[in-house]
């Protein structure tokens, strides 16, 4: 890949920008390994801070009054202009006095109207809504502060007041990845799932709801682990918890949050051995593929090393090469073969 | 409320024909739109005008209008559309087949410097001079409107990877010509 190839891609990858953001942003040890590794990187992660820096203008002051009247003169251009929604009320010329009465009731209406409605706009908690497509990350700043990377296929929704509430909740549905802000005394974080809900305290991790058993990773803080009225678990940094929807049970592993968590620098590390089923639940979960196996010996079968995933053609080609089986795509559905040795 | 949130609300309600929205849109764009299409056009009075059609458009077609993200980059495209036709009305474009056919100057004065002197508003002024018009144009859009580089594609109709190319050589071409050392961020 040639070096502008290189920085085109930088400048999307959403891990990267939000460590060029904030030197101490998410995953920067990551970065500054990678920076380091070589003179490249090192010129590209220097080419790409020029970029998110730029020049820096001035910005004009703006004149209110002059405002106000190139707004009137637009106004006036309006009125002329056939506007199909706007209803001008027609007053007949026969009663002068009564048409200005009429004209202050309108001047009033107006102004009560303008301040009704900018305050409207000012005063809704809104409901702040994102959805990522198949294949797709998505970086999202909270109003907190606090930055969470999306997942493929996912969604995430907060009311916009989330700052002003005692309990600060976010609702994901799917995977995604969060660095929460530290939260001001009397504050809380809260990520609810469809069968249970995280409470943070300062905290950088991961939550994959997709799948019947949720998978919570902690990279750094202090999470606690609510099943409402059942279970509540305590995550130290380093370690996994996979709720068991039948049992009601935290599972807690260790030493695995890479395999959980390097999604978001499009990859998936697979550890001691990643298995088939593993990998083929991915597959499904990040391009909305549907798998189906020719042979269910290959069930057995373990990858491990790392992979890109931000190309799913290579990523097909590479797999193939490692469990030594055959991708065929067909529509929405992939089929999975052993591969025909020549 | 987020900036973006707040400027879509307004924009839906504008759309529905709430006029004290279509207010509150012009207030908070005009100063940035008017800036660009003085930019372009050299004429305050065309600039004024122009900006204006781009709104008396919008309220007028405002029912045909879909699938709007962000405003402002919806009322930039718009008003760089309607500075062309304004200039060509004047016959004052220089080269209707080229991609830029006006001239986008990028003055010292516009800028916010770590010092207020002449050598270096000089060294400045020739180092901006030595861009390309469309290079000028894009650092212009990209970072005094803070565009992000699909909308400056889609504005300016080259592919992404063009956005980032030109944005990297301008850049390069500043830091070689030793000014980047001056601006104060």
């Amino acid at each position: 890949m040639s070096n502008k190839n290189n920085l085109v891609e930088l400048l999307k990858n959403i891990s990267f920008l939000s460590w060029l953001k904030k030197e101490d942003g998410m995953d920067s040890a990551h970065w500054e390994k990678w920076q380091q590794e070589n003179e490249e990187n090192r010129q590209l992660a220097a080419d790409a801070k020029m970029l998110k820096k730029g020049i820096p203008f001035k910005k004009q002051q703006v004149d209110k009054a002059k405002m106000k009247a190139s707004w009137h003169k637009l106004a006036t251009k309006l009125d002329e202009s056939t506007s199909p929604q706007a209803t001008i009320p027609q007053i007949s010329p026969k009663s002068p006095a009564r048409l200005n009465w009429l004209k202050i009731a309108a001047t009033i209406a107006i102004i009560v109207c303008a301040v009704w409605g900018i305050t409207a706009y000012l005063n809704q908690a809104e409901l702040v809504h994102h959805q990522t497509d198949f294949a797709q990350h998505e970086l999202i700043y909270l109003p907190d502060g606090s930055e969470v990377v999306l997942a493929a296929n996912s969604s995430l929704s907060y009311y916009d007041d989330l700052v002003e509430k005692e309990e600060r909740k976010v609702e994901l549905i799917g995977e995604a990845y969060f660095k929460v802000a530290s939260q001001p005394a009397g504050k809380q974080f809260m990520v609810d799932l469809k069968d249970l809900s995280v409470t943070v305290i300062g905290t950088a991790f991961n939550v994959n709801s997709h799948r019947e058993n949720s998978i919570i990773s902690l990279l750094e803080g202090k999470v606690a682990l609510n099943k409402t009225g059942v279970k509540t678990e305590q995550l130290l940094p380093g370690q996994t918890a996979i709720f068991n929807t039948a049992t009601a049970e935290f599972d807690l592993f260790n030493n695995q949050t890479n395999y959980w968590m390097d999604w978001r620098f499009q990859k998936w590390s697979f550890g001691d051995g990643m298995p088939m089923q593993e990998i083929i639940q991915r597959i499904e979960e990040t391009f909305g593929l549907s798998v189906q196996l020719e042979d269910t010996a290959i069930l057995a079968k373990k990858a491990s090393g790392s992979i890109a995933i931000d190309n799913q053609e290579v990523l097909f080609e590479s797999l193939s090469y490692l469990l030594s089986v055959d991708f065929k795509l067909d529509g929405n559905t992939l089929l999975i073969s052993q591969k025909i040795e020549h | 409320m987020t900036q973006k949130n707040k400027h879509l609300i307004l924009w839906e309600n504008m759309l529905k024909g709430d006029l004290v929205a279509l207010e509150a849109l012009y207030t908070l764009f005009h100063a940035d739109l008017y800036h660009y299409a003085l930019k372009i056009t050299e004429q305050q009075n065309l600039a004024e005008d122009a900006v204006q059609d781009v709104f008396v458009d919008l309220w007028n077609y405002r029912q045909k209008i879909i699938g709007v993200n962000t405003p402002k980059f919806y009322l930039i495209r718009s008003l760089r559309n309607q500075c062309l036709k304004l200039l060509k009305k004047q016959n004052r474009l220089t080269d209707l087949t080229s991609a830029n056919p006006f001239e986008i100057s990028i003055l010292p004065e516009e800028l916010q410097l770590k010092v207020d002197n002449q050598l270096v508003k000089k060294a400045i002024e020739t180092a901006m001079t030595k861009l390309s018009p469309r290079q000028r144009e894009i650092i212009y859009l990209k970072f005094y409107n803070n565009l992000d580089y699909e909308e400056l594609a889609e504005i300016l109709d080259i592919n992404y990877q063009s956005v980032v190319n030109h944005i990297h050589k301008a850049m390069i071409k500043l830091r070689q010509a030793d000014v980047l050392q001056h601006f104060k961020y």
